[in-house]
């Protein structure tokens, strides 16, 4: 008894600490991948059977979609403006990044908390806010009249604008969080070495530090790219008709129309596209090799 | 995040209907209710909700579901073949699109209908609950002289100048309505709706249209702020603007009518409390004229607008007067177009 007992534990752990046995680890992660199926595995799927499986196997769905130029604008759109928040973050985060990865004890709780804070808040909260920042009589336009610098209010709400700010702010912390890990964990030794090498500050950024933050990089790039593919709330409330995304048109075919086959379909294009496009990337930065090293 | 909210609602009711998992079913004591939730929801069980329970012995569970998310659930329900709710909210094209979920109404059994109702409220498929309209709400101190009295108007950026509201609420044949009255089509021969001459007459417009709202809060914030002059807006959130302090006006003529009915689903088991609540809403004109008062939407008790004062009245949306100036919409000709005019809309305001 007790010698079974005790090869039962020798099978699921090991005393050395180096890492959980294999039995072990299925037995950890077996609640959260049984969740996932019956909740989000099992769901998606069956949405994506209807599209092709209705009642027999039809394409009728997916020709819908290319038959109308809509869909294929929409999807564009959608692309566009997500690559386009990608781009913004990445240029407004790297330097915050930067800063962070310098900073020590009570300077460094205080920026993380500058970044962290606003990613606990409401994304409503943090939509509306722009809201009074940016309307007719907002902020903005109030402060630029005063100065004398426009006579009237610039259109700056309800358009692509205000959505790509919007959205940039509330993705910025997912572009932060990911290249301050990896600047962390750079050695200090190595840009010291570099200078006592004779390089300046740019060629120590460029030749060294750069490249080894890129694994952060590629992570905040992807990360902010496919959470921009799926925003629905925040270009529903501070964009306009020409921001219409193809995450609107899902939700509209599902819960208006129930048209669920053409929702099926629509959802497994943008997944579909969303796929290839992270091969791509992977292919062309190697994630996963980047990731290992 | 919020993109996953939707898919998460989703995924839930397909895991009900997948599963087959009847939602928990009603006890002997209880009916469920669904209508939109929040205050309006609040409102429902103070005045309605809780007196029919200390008078019956029937308690309400309430359900809150916006309408989309109401006829998602029930499609999901009725796939999973298990019916959990009794009475939902229907809008007039839901009844037609909706009506093989929906149970047929003996109008018989409403023994209060006729003391009580306001003339039709007793449909084959719903009994008419909330009388509202999406009419123009606009800010007064921008027109001293007075202001927009029909879309025509609404359409005359001379005569009226500023930016303008319009909705892009799921329900694109209100400004379509709008359009083709501004283009001078009588209100009561809208349908079929002409979409060729409406989408012309708001090309027209679109240049003056700053915000195209999705949700009634934002309707409101919008003349709050001064984003915009006037809006075509839901009749209700104009007079909470007005109670708020707002010198908005809101204007029936050619408004388009916005109601709601209850309904039933068929499946359910509860036929004899469902009719006895259904009887039991027609009851009690002070309590609708409080609802009124609190939601700004009156309610098919015609006995409560006896109890108001003329000045009341007036503005009232279930008037015998000022429903006879608002727009006549054919919600058969909706519920067969809807997928089709909503694809066009699309398709027009992501030009």
């Amino acid at each position: 008894m007790t010698a079974s007992l005790k090869r039962l534990a020798a099978t699921l752990w090991r005393p050395d600490w180096r890492g959980f046995s294999a039995p072990l680890s299925l037995l950890l992660v077996g609640p959260l991948v049984i969740g996932l199926c019956v909740a989000f595995i099992l769901p998606v799927g069956r949405l994506l059977e209807v599209s092709v499986w209705n009642p027999d196997f039809t394409i009728a769905e997916l020709v819908r979609i290319a038959e109308t130029p809509l869909y294929l604008r929409i999807l564009g759109r959608t692309f566009l403006l997500g690559a386009v928040v990608t781009i913004l973050t990445l240029v407004l985060a790297y330097p915050v990044a930067f800063l962070m990865a310098r900073l020590t004890g009570w300077r460094l709780a205080l920026a993380a908390a500058c970044v962290m804070v606003p990613l606990w808040t409401s994304v409503l909260v943090r939509s509306y806010a722009w809201i009074i920042i940016l309307q007719r009589n907002g902020l903005l336009n109030s402060m630029l009249k005063s100065l004398g610098l426009i006579d009237a209010p610039l259109p700056l709400l309800y358009n692509e604008l205000s959505v790509a700010i919007a959205m940039t702010h509330v993705l910025l912390p997912y572009m932060i969080l990911p290249i301050w890990a990896a600047l962390r964990t750079i050695p200090r030794e190595l840009p010291l070495a570099a200078q006592s090498l004779g390089a300046n500050a740019v060629r120590v950024f460029l030749l060294v530090v750069l490249p080894l933050s890129l694994p952060g990089v590629a992570s905040g790039v992807l990360m902010v790219f496919i959470l921009s593919l799926g925003f629905y709330v925040t270009p529903a409330l501070v964009g306009g008709p020409e921001t219409l995304m193809i995450a609107t048109l899902i939700g509209q075919q599902t819960t208006e129309l129930l048209n669920w086959p053409f929702a099926g379909a629509l959802a497994a294009l943008l997944l579909g596209i969303t796929l290839l496009l992270v091969a791509v990337f992977n292919r062309f930065l190697g994630l996963d090799k980047k990731a290992a090293s | 995040m919020n993109s996953l909210r939707s898919l998460t609602f989703l995924s839930v009711s397909l895991v009900v209907a997948l599963a087959g998992a009847a939602p928990a079913r009603a006890q002997d004591k209880e009916l469920v209710v669904v209508a939109t939730g929040g205050a309006f929801e609040q409102s429902l069980r103070k005045h309605f909700y809780e007196p029919f329970a200390e008078q019956t012995g029937v308690r309400i569970r309430p359900v809150a579901a916006s309408n989309a998310e109401t006829w998602t659930k029930v499609k999901a329900m009725r796939e999973a073949n298990a019916i959990g709710w009794d009475i939902v909210t229907a809008w007039p094209e839901d009844l037609v699109a909706q009506a093989d979920s929906l149970a047929k109404l003996d109008c018989s059994r409403l023994s209060n209908l006729a003391s009580q109702a306001v003339d039709g409220a007793c449909t084959e498929r719903g009994l008419l609950r909330t009388i509202g309209g999406v009419s123009i709400v606009y800010d007064a101190n921008r027109f001293p002289q007075g202001g927009p009295q029909n879309w025509a108007d609404f359409w005359d950026v001379k005569r009226f100048p500023g930016p303008r509201a319009m909705p892009n609420a799921g329900a694109p044949w209100w400004p379509l309505m709008a359009a083709l009255m501004a283009d001078g089509v009588p209100r009561d021969k809208l349908f079929p709706l002409d979409l060729d001459r409406a989408f012309r007459k708001l090309d027209e417009l679109r240049p003056s249209i700053a915000v195209w709202w999705r949700t009634g809060d934002q309707s409101m914030q919008l003349l709050r702020s001064g984003e915009v002059v006037m809006s075509m807006m839901w009749s209700g959130s104009g007079f909470v603007l007005k109670d708020q302090g707002m010198p908005v006006s809101v204007v029936w003529n050619e408004a388009v009518p916005n109601v709601a009915y209850w309904s039933v689903l068929k499946g359910g088991a509860n036929e004899e409390k469902v009719y006895a609540f259904l009887n039991y809403y027609l009851t009690r004109p002070e309590a609708h004229v409080a609802f009124a008062n609190a939601f700004k939407y009156d309610t098919s008790n015609r006995n409560a607008l006896e109890l108001l004062s003329a000045e009341e009245r007036a503005v009232r949306g279930s008037t015998p007067e000022n429903v006879a100036k608002m727009a006549v919409i054919d919600a058969a000709w909706v519920a067969v177009n809807r997928a089709a005019v909503i694809e066009r809309w699309n398709r027009w305001l992501s030009k």
